[in-house]
């Protein structure tokens, strides 16, 4: 988004004007959703947390500053949410597994969107993404996939721009590695055996 | 939506993975309501600022008023009755 536009939309936000959320929304709804929807690998998750998301921006129009980079707020709060989410989820999990014992534990084969992906090698990235853990999946989304500086996602993430770099690197390195142990792997059983 | 790293094999295979877009029904339903909840907050605070206005207008010179009548009753009562007319 043009920065002169993004500060104009700002602006007209910070007066509670509903032309610019929908010009916020329309630039930033699909961008969020695929984001939250490959970190949390569940549609309906994805959708609670986007609506939250686009409530937190209403609540706090008012509020912004006005130099405010609406995307990097935006995934910021997606982010936080998700995490809230996620630590809210393991309390309950560890609550019940505590209680009764036979929680299911693990990822439950491939997710609907795995299954969505048109290609086998689109589906291979999307399991291998999916398999990432949190803080490699989300620095690869953020980077790789919505194209954000280096310096926005380390700002999105709490962490500075040289560590998200360096996270964004191992990620790299293990989502390479994990794919091509999906796409022959008992040429690469061979190759750890040899190597 | 690509900035950097665009001949990256492993960036390629991420940007090749099909975009999930949420429902087209839903995401409108959420506009609408947060396209409200926007009006309402930007109506919200017109009201309180016309209300504000009305306060500092007319209750403001009304309650000054009520003390100075009150004040010049009491003197008016106090003088006559020193003058000896409420006997």
């Amino acid at each position: 988004m043009d920065r002169a536009l993004e500060l104009q939309l700002v602006e007209r936000l910070r007066t509670g004007d509903p032309d610019a959320f929908d010009t916020v929304h329309n630039a930033f709804n699909g961008r969020l959703y695929n984001f939250l929807a490959r970190l949390s690998n569940r549609r309906d998750v994805a959708e609670d947390l986007l609506e939250e998301t686009w409530l937190r921006l209403v609540v706090h129009a008012r509020r912004l500053r006005p130099d405010t980079h609406l995307g990097p707020w935006l995934f910021t709060v997606a982010r936080h949410l998700h995490a809230s989410y996620c630590r809210s989820r393991l309390l309950e999990d560890s609550h019940v597994a505590g209680m009764i014992g036979l929680w299911p534990s693990g990822r439950p084969g491939p997710s609907p969107f795995e299954a969505l992906e048109t290609s086998n090698a689109q589906r291979r990235a999307a399991t291998v993404l999916a398999s990432l853990p949190l803080a490699y999946r989300e620095a690869l989304l953020l980077v790789a996939v919505e194209g954000l500086r280096h310096s926005e996602a380390a700002e999105i993430c709490g962490i500075t721009a040289g560590a998200m770099r360096q996270r964004v690197s191992r990620a790299r390195a293990l989502f390479a590695r994990r794919l091509a142990d999906t796409a022959a792997p008992g040429l690469a059983r061979l190759n750890e055996r040899t190597t | 939506m690509m900035s950097h790293d665009a001949h990256d094999p492993i960036v390629e295979e991420l940007t090749r993975l099909q975009p999930l877009a949420p429902e087209h029904g839903w995401s409108d339903r959420v506009r609408t309501r947060c396209r409200t909840q926007l009006s309402r907050s930007r109506n919200s605070p017109a009201r309180a600022g016309i209300i504000a206005g009305i306060t500092r207008r007319v209750a403001a010179p009304v309650v000054v008023g009520g003390f100075c009548l009150l004040y010049i009753a009491a003197l008016v009562t106090t003088t006559l009755r020193l003058r000896g007319v409420f006997h």
